[in-house]
């Protein structure tokens, strides 16, 4: 078992895509076949390096594997399951794992979801962004409102425990009439997980820069906050649970590994910048967070060398730790477990306590007995309360 | 040295007319700062003197200088603070002085300060050196200034020098003229010791500096000394002179000036224009013109986070050892906790002791718009002095209230009359004077509310006259005014750091200007906040700033938790400049700017 009790999370990031979006600032690379294959023998190689380091992460048994990206389905479903099985044979993976692949619509055929879900994934989640061609479209999406409709049937049909799709709204030029319509659309499949992301443009993407110059323009704040609404109202008359600020499920489904992060639980990070948070006991008790370079060259480079890949790792204190179970557990619906909290780090900083205290007295936290939680109606506007947490 | 050989004279230049580099100059020439040490302008020590540009603390130094008649002479300067809010040190400074040199630039001019203090120096009879500084820079107008240091301040130019400092053109000859046309000080080396205090500081090691001109008798190690005013009494430990470093003599002897250090602790002890005497064979009178300087400007300071405080005291503790001026007294506030109630001399004053509160005891403060300091008379007649809008008696006590007025003498070319006689019309003065100093310069006196002139008066004045007007001003007297006390409110409750006095005629155009000034600042938060000026119950402006509807982390997954949580410490961060008032995000700079009257 790991921390608390509880199994661990395994990440893979896929550093590929067929064309970056413009809005997009996670790591990945246009690179061919041969990068691809290269991607899959390293990864492995990773994942000994660091059971050498650490042998006794071997004995922790994960219960949630994760595919995301970049793209993960431009690997291909025969790499993509000699990667989940290469972990299996590395690692404990628990009976009943969550497994779950981020797919492109356009970079996945019928046949592929089949051939997966036969080597033990249980989750796809689609990157669908929008029902609308002129969405689609602005955003740069490879994919067509016809391949959102087939992946789904086709995911269906190979029998995957849970189909969940990704929605981004606030998108340059994008009307609450057009939002509506995506959100209508969405309910119609009754996907079985959504998530629906405020669009937030990064610093240094193409987007961003076309916002800054004024070549595009997005919906005000208050036309997201109205948008963020309209999702909240027409997902919860469906039957979703808003479980968390951008994640919707039906009961039951809502996605485990993705947990972990929210909870601050255990997982490895493996792949060209990916991040992990590890306990590996004495050395650090509240857990040591782990990142890999945001560069496949540089990654390479140091597994080739027989090195860990990690360019950082930071083991937490007390208060970090604190932290970041307050700040990241209050994204969820559920909140935190103060005792809980407690048990695993200790009293809580005095400095923390007031300031929940000051949360909670102007109402944008709300105590029960012992769970700490954020009203829903706050949280497009959490991070002026969670700021105050940092 | 004998008392003939001796000068003692400072030099009397508007800001930026180059007082400092003549001083520079001199000491070069005289071979007082050697090449090494030629630290452009020395004598504005602190760094805030030097990116000011304008000198704060009097300070002096001794040159010795061989003139052509082949005797040598001592040449004290005695420098003295050069701002309106200093003018009482200035004259104590020219107090100690028998000659000035008056520094003009030759392509700005005279200006009203220079003025002032070159009537300071006339009428305590010090002989002047009018000098034409600059005389190389291309825009140099050396007739059109010589025909208006004649016109205006009346002085005779035909033997007026045209020096260039910077370069150093015709100092030699300055030097020459100062031991020729500045007479010896006049002093009595047999009579009872007598010495005005011209400044004094504290320093560290030894304590209280006193910074002295003696007058008659002498000053020396081991005597009893004692201050007329105050009525202590030390004993001397050490005299010196700087030189320009400090450097111990024996005596300091009628005629010189130099340093004294008498194991005195407290600064308050030493005031400036106070007479030294021997504590055993006293002198029979005090040198004449002593005053105490009190506050005309009060704020309060505030540490930015409230559990600063002890650090705060003990800053202002240890700069008052240095600044005896300014005053500090504990008070509280509801909305920004503990802090002082401040005084200082003036608006500039002010700035300089919280900058150096901010720079040298690396302090973040909040400090609530200047008041003066008004008169509340109450209806069973007892007088409250009001340093803060806080300190108002309640309206059904109050009998009136009464304002400080000040003099202020401007100094204008006729061109821009118009519009400075508008600026002071709206700031409630009333004209005393105006007369044409030459065909195209004026003199305007007026009195003025102090209130209206504190904070950004001499800015206007400046923009009125694309700044060829110039100010001097000085305490008149306290008026009967109709005041009002002009509460803002956030969400209903009362800031009363935000509270101002202003006249009832311009409690409404302020409270609106106030309320859409903070509108402007407070940023939107998760509630709305309504933003409300009232005089007594009854609200005269609101404006409301509506809540933030979008600020939130959309995407947090694994790979993002070290940054995410970065961007909220960064938030965080960004928020620290505020102050908490009830539910309410302040940014520091509403309290101070409230006042402003345009952006």
């Amino acid at each position: 078992m790991g921390e608390n009790g509880t199994m661990r999370g395994i990440y893979v990031h896929v550093p590929f895509c067929v064309r970056k979006c413009g809005y997009c600032d996670f790591y990945s690379v246009v690179d061919g076949e041969e990068a691809r294959e290269r991607f899959c023998g390293l990864l492995l190689q990773e994942l000994e390096i660091l059971l050498r380091s650490y042998p006794g992460e071997a004995n922790v048994p994960a219960d949630t594997v994760y595919f995301g990206g970049g793209t993960p389905s431009v690997l291909g479903p025969e790499r993509l399951c000699r990667l989940l099985a290469g972990i299996r044979s590395r690692l404990p993976v628990a009976e009943g794992a969550e497994v779950t692949l981020e797919a492109n619509p356009g970079t996945i055929r019928g046949e592929d979801f089949f051939r997966l879900r036969e080597e033990g994934f249980t989750r796809v989640s689609l990157g669908v962004q929008s029902f609308l061609p002129a969405t689609l479209e602005a955003l740069g999406r490879i994919h067509s409102v016809d391949d959102v409709h087939a992946a789904l049937e086709n995911a269906r049909k190979a029998r995957f425990p849970s189909v969940g799709i990704d929605l981004i709204f606030g998108n340059p030029g994008q009307e609450e009439t057009d939002w509506e319509a995506d959100i209508d659309c969405a309910a119609a499949i009754h996907p079985d997980h959504l998530s629906a992301y405020a669009l937030s443009p990064e610093p240094g993407t193409p987007i961003h820069g076309q916002i800054e110059r004024g070549e595009i323009s997005v919906p005000s704040d208050d036309a997201a906050a109205r948008m963020y609404e309209t999702a909240r109202r027409a997902l919860a008359s469906a039957g979703y649970r808003h479980y968390e600020i951008s994640n919707f499920a039906m009961p039951g489904m809502e996605c485990r590994h993705n947990g972990k992060y929210w909870r601050r639980e255990g997982y490895l990070g493996l792949g060209p910048s990916a991040h992990g948070l590890l306990f590996p006991g004495e050395s650090a008790p509240l857990g040591m967070r782990t990142e890999n370079p945001p560069s496949l060259p540089e990654y390479a480079r140091r597994l080739d060398e027989g090195r860990l890949s990690w360019v950082e790792v930071e083991a937490r204190s007390g208060e970090d730790a604190w932290k970041e179970f307050l700040i990241f557990g209050l994204r969820l619906e559920e909140g935190v477990s103060l005792a809980e909290g407690e048990k695993r780090y200790g009293p809580q900083p005095r400095n923390l306590l007031e300031a929940v205290d000051r949360l909670v007295a102007s109402g944008s936290l709300v105590r029960d007995r012992e769970r700490l939680r954020m009203p829903e109606a706050f949280w497009f506007v959490s991070n002026e309360a969670l700021r105050r947490l940092a | 040295m004998r008392i003939e050989n001796i000068r003692n004279f400072s030099i009397i230049a508007h800001i930026d007319h180059g007082k400092s580099t003549l001083a520079d100059r001199l000491m070069e020439l005289t071979g007082t700062l050697s090449g090494r040490e030629k630290v452009e302008q020395f004598l504005d020590k602190m760094d805030l003197e030097r990116e000011r540009g304008i000198t704060i603390k009097a300070q002096t130094v001794r040159m010795r200088y061989t003139a052509s008649d082949g005797k040598e002479y001592t040449l004290n300067l005695i420098d003295t603070p050069g701002h309106v809010d200093f003018s009482y040190e200035v004259s104590r400074s020219l107090c100690a002085c028998e000659g000035a040199i008056l520094v003009v630039d030759a392509s700005q001019g005279v200006e009203a300060q220079t003025l002032a203090n070159v009537y300071l120096a006339l009428d305590q009879d010090l002989e002047v050196l009018t000098v034409l500084n600059k005389i190389d820079l291309p825009n140099a107008e050396p007739d059109r200034v010589k025909r208006e240091i004649e016109d205006v301040i009346g002085l005779d130019t035909t033997e007026m020098l045209s020096v260039s400092a910077k370069k150093g053109t015709a100092v030699p000859e300055l030097l020459e003229r100062l031991v020729r046309q500045i007479p010896p000080p006049q002093g009595d080396p047999a009579a009872p010791a007598k010495a005005l205090i011209i400044d004094s500081w504290f320093d560290n090691y030894v304590g209280v500096v006193v910074l002295a001109r003696v007058f008659d008798g002498e000053v020396r190690p081991g005597q009893r000394i004692s201050f007329m005013a105050t009525g202590r009494s030390f004993e001397v430990q050490k005299v010196g002179v700087f030189s320009p470093h400090p450097q111990e003599v024996e005596r300091l002897g009628a005629g010189e000036v130099g340093f004294v250090i008498a194991n005195i602790k407290d600064l308050t002890e030493t005031k400036v224009g106070d007479t030294i005497t021997d504590a055993r064979n006293p002198a029979a009178t005090p040198m004449p013109g002593f005053k105490v300087v009190h506050p005309m400007v009060f704020a309060g300071i505030y540490p930015l986070a409230s559990d600063q405080y002890p650090q705060l005291r003990t800053a202002i503790e240890k700069l008052r050892l240095n600044d005896s001026s300014f005053t500090a007294e504990p008070e509280s506030s509801v909305a920004l906790g503990f802090g002082f109630r401040c005084g200082f001399l003036g608006l500039l004053h002010m700035e300089i002791i919280q900058e150096r509160l901010e720079r040298e005891y690396n302090m973040e403060l909040i400090s609530t718009a200047p008041t003066v300091g008004y008169r509340a008379v109450k209806k069973d007649g007892s007088v409250v002095e009001v340093d803060s809008p806080a300190r108002l008696p309640e309206p059904l006590e109050l009998e009136h209230i009464e304002e400080p007025m000040i003099l202020a003498t401007i100094h204008l070319p006729s061109e821009y009359l118009g519009g400075v006689l508008k600026l002071c019309e709206e700031r409630r003065g009333v004209q005393r004077q105006m007369k044409f100093a030459s065909t195209n310069r004026v003199i305007l006196e007026y009195e003025l509310p102090l209130n209206e002139i504190v904070l950004d008066f001499y800015d206007m004045l400046k923009t009125a006259s694309r700044g060829y007007a110039s100010m001097d001003y000085e305490f008149h007297q306290f008026r009967r005014s109709d005041l009002v006390k002009l509460d803002i409110l956030l969400n209903g409750d009362t800031v009363d750091a935000l509270s101002l006095i202003v006249h009832r005629e311009n409690a409404y155009p302020k409270g609106r200007e106030v309320t859409v000034r903070l509108r402007k600042l407070i940023p939107r938060q998760m509630f709305e906040v309504v933003i409300q000026a009232a005089i007594g119950s009854k609200v005269i402006a609101r404006e409301s700033v509506k809540a933030i509807r979008k600020n939130v982390l959309a995407k947090c997954y694994g790979g993002d938790i070290t940054r995410k949580r970065k961007l909220l410490e960064k938030q965080k961060e960004g928020k620290k400049r505020m102050k908490q008032v009830g539910s309410v995000e302040i940014p520091q700079e509403a309290f101070l700017s409230i006042l402003r009257v345009k952006e």
